[in-house]
């Protein structure tokens, strides 16, 4: 018997030095079928390198950015559905989950099987709502003011103290010694993202960061916990090693069981400096994009995801192997300028 | 036992990795003898007559660099005694 091969859509696709998640997500997928198997990328940006990466996509798209909402996301891609029929689709970017969780249902009619947090759970974890989940779950939060109106900028300033993180709703993180700074980075991130923008106690301590799967019952199907070896100057992890840490264990543990989280997670966190308090810093939708090490240590979360999407029974609390790191590299992609005027005409590649 | 000490990975080149907080580090030929007997659980009052006995060093002279040692250990976080 001839079956079709299980397709699964990926988003977010740009490898700049802050790389998006979907060309990890999707090689971690790919191995963890080994064969009958379609990647299918999806990209916002013709220049989004993952798209030219035939070793994982068979074919390649572009969404409407997700500016355009919901409907036009729909459209497109029950549109790309009618040509390449998708089994499974998992979104990897923070500003594009709202109007997947917008359209799952819609998604579900058609076939294709999804398996992210719910939008309770995507509101809990807005940078804003961090200290409520905080409370619920027992974890330290760093000290946050939510600032609307930039007038009242100096007021959060004075509650929370210096050194202080100015983050924007979604991305753009920036530390700050002073009024001056506080200022200039809100402006930066005001003109990107509007307001409201997020001041933060600045904690001193070594960066960690989780990859999760929850299975939206509470419970835990897998989680990899790595500290970073190498901080770029944006504050990405370059590189990192899987660590065994009970405290960690507890709070992944705490976490899952407060907010039944259902789809991949990432929780970063810091290990205060000369204490022993560990503060959540930020939670994402989404796995990280150096998700490819939980493949390497054995729990290949991402290839997990799909098979939760299927319905399918999967063993909770899976281990890891500890002591593995990734140093990440870089590779230039080489393609032919056709390509890329195919990809800016018709939206659309088809590797065979 | 000193748990901490106990869960560490140390390999015969030196190369040291805690898998409970990442960290790596390398140790000379002296410093791994040293983290064996702390793993071992040698009281670090013996320190100095275990060096002298493996490396002939005077006992007077292992002792301030054997306290060194210790410094920079429990500035990495492990919880160990003082001589």
């Amino acid at each position: 018997m001839n079956l079709p091969d299980f397709c699964v859509g990926v988003t977010g696709l740009n490898m700049t030095d802050s790389p998006a998640p979907g060309v990890a997500v999707m090689r971690c997928i790919k191995e963890g079928f080994k064969n009958r198997f379609t990647g299918i990328g999806f990209g916002y940006d013709s220049m989004d390198a993952g798209l030219y990466e035939r070793q994982f996509f068979k074919h390649v798209y572009l969404l409407p950015y997700p500016s355009e909402g919901p409907e036009n996301l729909l459209e497109r891609i029950l549109t790309i559905h009618k040509k390449t029929p998708m089994d499974v689709i998992i979104p990897t970017l923070d500003a594009e989950l709202f109007n997947f969780i917008s359209i799952r249902k819609d998604l579900q009619k058609e076939g294709i099987m999804t398996f992210y947090p719910t939008k309770e759970q995507y509101e809990m974890c807005a940078k804003i709502k961090l200290h409520v989940l905080g409370e619920k779950a027992d974890i330290l939060i760093p000290k946050t003011s939510v600032e609307k109106e930039l007038k009242k900028l100096s007021a959060g300033i004075e509650n929370i103290g210096f050194p202080l993180m100015v983050k924007g709703i979604y991305y753009d993180a920036y530390l700050a010694y002073s009024y001056d700074e506080v200022y200039r980075f809100t402006r930066k991130i005001v003109s990107r993202w509007g307001m409201p923008v997020i001041l933060q106690k600045y904690i001193r301590g070594v960066e960690l960061d989780v990859a999760a799967l929850g299975d939206g019952e509470g419970g835990c199907i897998g989680y990899v916990p790595m500290r970073k070896l190498i901080i770029t100057d944006k504050g990405k992890g370059w590189a990192a090693v899987t660590i065994n840490d009970q405290k960690i264990s507890a709070l992944v543990s705490r976490f899952f069981s407060a907010t039944k989280w259902q789809g991949p997670a990432e929780l970063e966190l810091i290990k205060e400096e000369g204490s022993d308090n560990y503060y959540l810093i930020e939670i994402n939708n989404r796995f990280p994009a150096w998700i490819y090490l939980s493949k390497a240590a054995g729990i290949n979360l991402p290839y997990l995801t799909v098979l939760m999407a299927r319905g399918e029974t999967v063993e909770k609390n899976q281990p890891y192997k500890i002591g593995v790191v990734y140093n990440r590299g870089t590779c230039d992609l080489v393609f032919d300028m056709k390509q890329l005027e195919i990809m800016n005409m018709e939206g659309e590649l088809h590797y065979e | 036992m000193n748990k901490q000490l106990t869960d560490i990975t140390v390999s015969d080149t030196g190369f040291v990795f805690n898998p409970s907080t990442g960290q790596t580090f390398l140790l000379n030929k002296t410093g791994l003898f040293l983290v064996k007997l702390l793993q071992s659980g040698v009281s670090v009052k013996k320190f100095p007559a275990c060096l002298e006995k493996e490396y002939h060093i005077q006992q007077k002279e292992a002792r301030e660099d054997i306290r060194e040692f210790l410094s920079l250990m429990r500035d990495m976080g492990f919880k160990v005694e003082d001589i």
